[in-house]
């Protein structure tokens, strides 16, 4: 078992195995259970609201569901190389690994980018945080969504410099598996933000 | 049960699977369907997204009981307290 792992066994009849699991990735998951509370109560809350408004009207319209179908693009990508640096960990190739793990952080910076590009855009139209309900939670859900994806591309380039030549074998595949776990959930939180404000409200 | 074996063809597929779902979403816009098919095919394939993330690269598919407990129990949360929230927010307008 890998060093970061626990055993843990209650076997208080012979009948029963001991279960064995990682705490850090216990971790990690109880970590992401918060994190889909924070995310999902305001997208039920972002939902309640549209339905009491009839919908979202013209201000929904407004947003750029294209760019935001380009960021989707590039964040699916930037899983891709995440989970190719994962392989690439899992056979020890270190620098391969982190040639995949240095594209996985450029393309989140790319997202972050064209995000700002687009924020930009939204403000010298007038719609600012205030300007309407609707973009009160654009701009609460997204930003919060952007300093996720900051905080995983900070932890990707951290990771990358604490890889050395005389790390330990099996070291990054360890720590890879939580960082992807979390950019992979970051991801999943983009694709329902990406329906909820970007294509529903400009639908039909 | 964590050491399933790393293959880059899936990964690839996994990518190509997700892309293609994308565009199901965005072309229910771009083609102008009516409003509330438009409706049912995107948050189709956003859960469909969701599923082939966390089925693929999140791994759930290998995953215990008590991983699957963690991931869905707030998801199950979520969607009840919104219920609650119903008569509250939705209904007194």
């Amino acid at each position: 078992m890998a060093n970061s792992a626990v055993e843990i066994g209650i076997a208080h009849a012979p009948h029963e195995v001991p279960t064995s699991f990682e705490l850090g990735k216990l971790g990690m998951w109880v970590f992401l259970a918060g994190e889909t509370m924070v995310f999902g109560g305001l997208m039920g809350v972002f939902i309640l609201e549209g339905i009491s408004h009839g919908g979202w009207g013209s201000d929904g319209a407004h947003v750029n569901w294209r760019l935001g179908a380009i960021n989707t693009f590039i964040l699916f990508t930037s899983s891709l190389t995440a989970a190719l640096a994962q392989g690439a960990a899992r056979v020890q190739d270190s620098p391969r690994a982190k040639r995949y793990l240095s594209a996985t952080a450029l393309l989140g910076v790319l997202f972050l980018v064209i995000k700002a590009f687009e924020y930009a855009g939204d403000f010298r139209d007038g719609f600012t945080p205030l300007a309407a309900l609707f973009w009160s939670f654009y701009y609460v859900m997204t930003g919060l969504h952007v300093l996720h994806l900051l905080a995983g591309i900070v932890v990707i380039f951290g990771l990358m410099f604490m890889v050395t030549p005389r790390t330990p074998a099996g070291w990054l595949e360890r720590k890879l598996k939580y960082v992807c776990l979390y950019w992979y959930f970051v991801e999943v939180v983009w694709v329902f933000l990406f329906a909820l404000v970007y294509l529903a409200p400009t639908a039909g | 049960m964590e050491q399933t074996e790393f293959r880059a063809s899936d990964s690839l597929k996994t990518w190509g699977l997700l892309v293609v779902l994308l565009l199901v979403g965005a072309l229910a816009v771009a083609l102008g369907l009516p409003r509330s098919l438009a409706l049912w095919v995107i948050f189709a394939a956003a859960a469909a997204q969701a599923y082939v993330i966390g089925r693929y690269y999140m791994r759930l598919r290998s995953e215990d009981v008590l991983i699957y407990t963690l991931a869905l129990l707030p998801v199950v949360t979520v969607i009840v307290l919104a219920f609650v929230l119903i008569p509250d927010i939705a209904m007194h307008r």
